[in-house]
């Protein structure tokens, strides 16, 4: 039971990625005013680009054909050691707070040499902004992730998903508040959404992730769209699965509402992203220490608040 | 669900909107959290009035509400882009650092209710709520170079003062808080008055200009 609970979330989150960023791209044309395409569109794209043929170029490295495999990896990995719907089914060390951090840094590294490879001004210039933004990245990301697991007693993802849905809210709020503010500005950070990175725009000003994937065409593209794709709906589903911890699947839950409250967090997580797109615009990169700096310090006040509620200090 | 407990919750969603205030750069964004703040505020003064049947408390919360949460933002905002001044405001050091010095005053001031409410028997959330959000005023006044982010500062401490109100008595006398209140949109008619012959004169609301003596 365990073992396919496991496989059903992994197989979940790889099916439903793409669908959530579709979903993020119609509600952001309804805020514009625009009717959108289907949120189904991403799966055509993915499949008009492993159709296409593939424009290398010859001063390139093994290392820049290795980095779809490894971001696809990393992705695949990512789904089925984060939790986006269960709790108890994936074991410990594989949803381990730290080892999860990794496989984001691992992700961003490789996508890092692999902009770095071609050796085209854009792909450095993306590579270098994305070196940076991931070392802003992970304080805040960790000390939000480690808000939680002090408050659970657990290091692993899963062990905190459990923890959320068995307390009662009102000795979770406070800690889960800061937190959920905090690690909902690193996940905007670690998606490449505003007001980091623009994800609709090729001009050399605005882009990180995309200058990096910028050379990529054809099925390798595919890979890495997918691979992002993933990440956006991982790392969103299980925010809002924090929050929201109704019809969690464990044992003895009743399927219906699992699926109900699933596709309103996924609907909630994707029009969350979509307004917070449309109604702020992009920071200047130089300013991007004061945004990660706020997410620093929100994180640490629920840290400290944790504590305080333990009687710590 | 105890009502001290939804109290506590607005005082330190409260101090949360103060510790972001203490960086933002931008009106609009300075405005909308004093509006959350206060809604907060006015919040607890109202559920301090339904848990213990004190109607003066609802008359506080009601004038606090009209008051704080729509009146003076919505004219702060709109006054200063009817005469043009700049939106984006000034500070004497990095927001970075103003996030950390509100953060150290949130910590300490945790460490000082502590041992004031062991001496008064008041709620320590209130205190520390409340001694915060005074630290935290004060240091927005410290730090800001031009009158908007110094109002705000103002507006904060007083917001400070009617939490301390809140958490030591349950809320001032319905006289008092009325005076505040009163005084509060003297103090505003004034800054606006004060700001907007600045900016007739300088052409800037920044602080600067008015270290010299004319004349």
């Amino acid at each position: 039971m365990t073992a396919m609970l496991f496989i059903l979330q992994g197989s979940t989150t790889l099916a439903l990625a793409p669908l959530m960023v579709g979903f993020v791209r119609f509600f952001k044309a309804r805020f514009q005013n625009r009717r959108g395409a289907p949120p189904w569109l991403p799966y055509v794209s993915l499949w008009s680009l492993f159709a296409k043929e593939m424009t290398i170029t010859r001063y390139s490295s093994w290392v820049f054909r290795s980095v779809p495999f490894v971001v696809a990896g990393v992705a695949v990995l990512l789904a089925f050691s984060v939790p986006t719907f269960a709790y108890g089914v994936i074991p410990e060390p594989l949803s381990n707070l730290f080892f999860i951090g990794g496989l984001f840094a691992l992700g961003s590294v490789w996508l890092v040499l692999g902009g770095m490879d071609a050796a085209s001004t854009f792909g450095n210039m993306g590579s270098s902004r994305e070196m940076t933004l991931a070392a802003f990245v992970e304080p805040a990301l960790y000390l939000g992730l480690s808000t939680i697991a002090s408050a659970a007693g657990v290091w692993s993802l899963d062990g905190m998903l459990a923890h959320s849905a068995s307390t009662p809210w009102e000795a979770g709020v406070l800690p889960l508040a800061f937190t959920f503010g905090a690690l909902l500005l690193v996940v905007l950070a670690e998606n490449a959404r505003y007001p980091v990175d623009n994800p609709a725009t090729h001009l050399e000003l605005t882009m990180v992730h995309e200058a990096m994937v910028l050379e990529y065409s054809g099925p390798y593209l595919a890979f890495l769209e997918y691979a992002s794709a993933v990440k956006l709906l991982v790392t969103t589903l299980f925010l809002f699965a924090l929050v929201l911890p109704f019809g969690l699947v464990h044992a003895g839950a009743s399927p219906l509402w699992a699926v109900v409250w699933y596709a309103v967090r996924f609907l909630l997580a994707a029009f969350t992203v979509a307004s917070i797109e449309s109604m702020i615009v992009k920071m200047r990169f130089y300013r991007m220490q004061e945004y990660f700096s706020l997410a620093f310090f929100v994180a640490l006040a629920g840290l400290a608040l944790v504590l305080l509620q333990r009687g710590i200090f | 669900m105890e009502p001290l407990f939804l109290i506590h919750l607005c005082l330190l969603g409260a101090m949360l909107a103060a510790f972001l205030m203490a960086s933002r750069m931008r009106l609009a964004s300075l405005a909308s959290l004093y509006a959350i703040q206060a809604l907060l505020l006015s919040a607890a003064a109202a559920l301090f009035a339904i848990a213990y049947g004190d109607a003066a408390a609802y008359v506080v919360a009601g004038l606090t509400f009209v008051l704080k949460v729509l009146l003076i933002p919505y004219w702060f905002v709109r006054i200063v882009r009817a005469h043009g001044s700049s939106e984006r405001l000034m500070a004497f050091v990095r927001p970075t650092l103003l996030s950390f010095a509100a953060f150290t005053a949130i910590l300490f001031s945790s460490f000082v209710a502590q041992s004031l409410a062991l001496a008064s028997g008041a709620s320590y959330v209130g205190l520390t709520a409340s001694i915060a959000l005074i630290l935290t005023g004060f240091l927005m006044l410290m730090t800001r170079r031009d009158m908007i982010g110094l109002g705000f500062g103002f507006l904060v401490v007083e917001n400070g003062v009617f939490t301390l109100g809140l958490a030591l008595t349950g809320g001032l006398p319905l006289f008092i808080e009325l005076g505040v209140l009163f005084d509060l949109s003297i103090f505003f008619v004034l800054l606006v008055a004060f700001a907007l012959r600045a900016q007739r004169e300088h052409a800037s609301l920044a602080t600067d200009y008015l270290h010299e003596l004319i004349g």
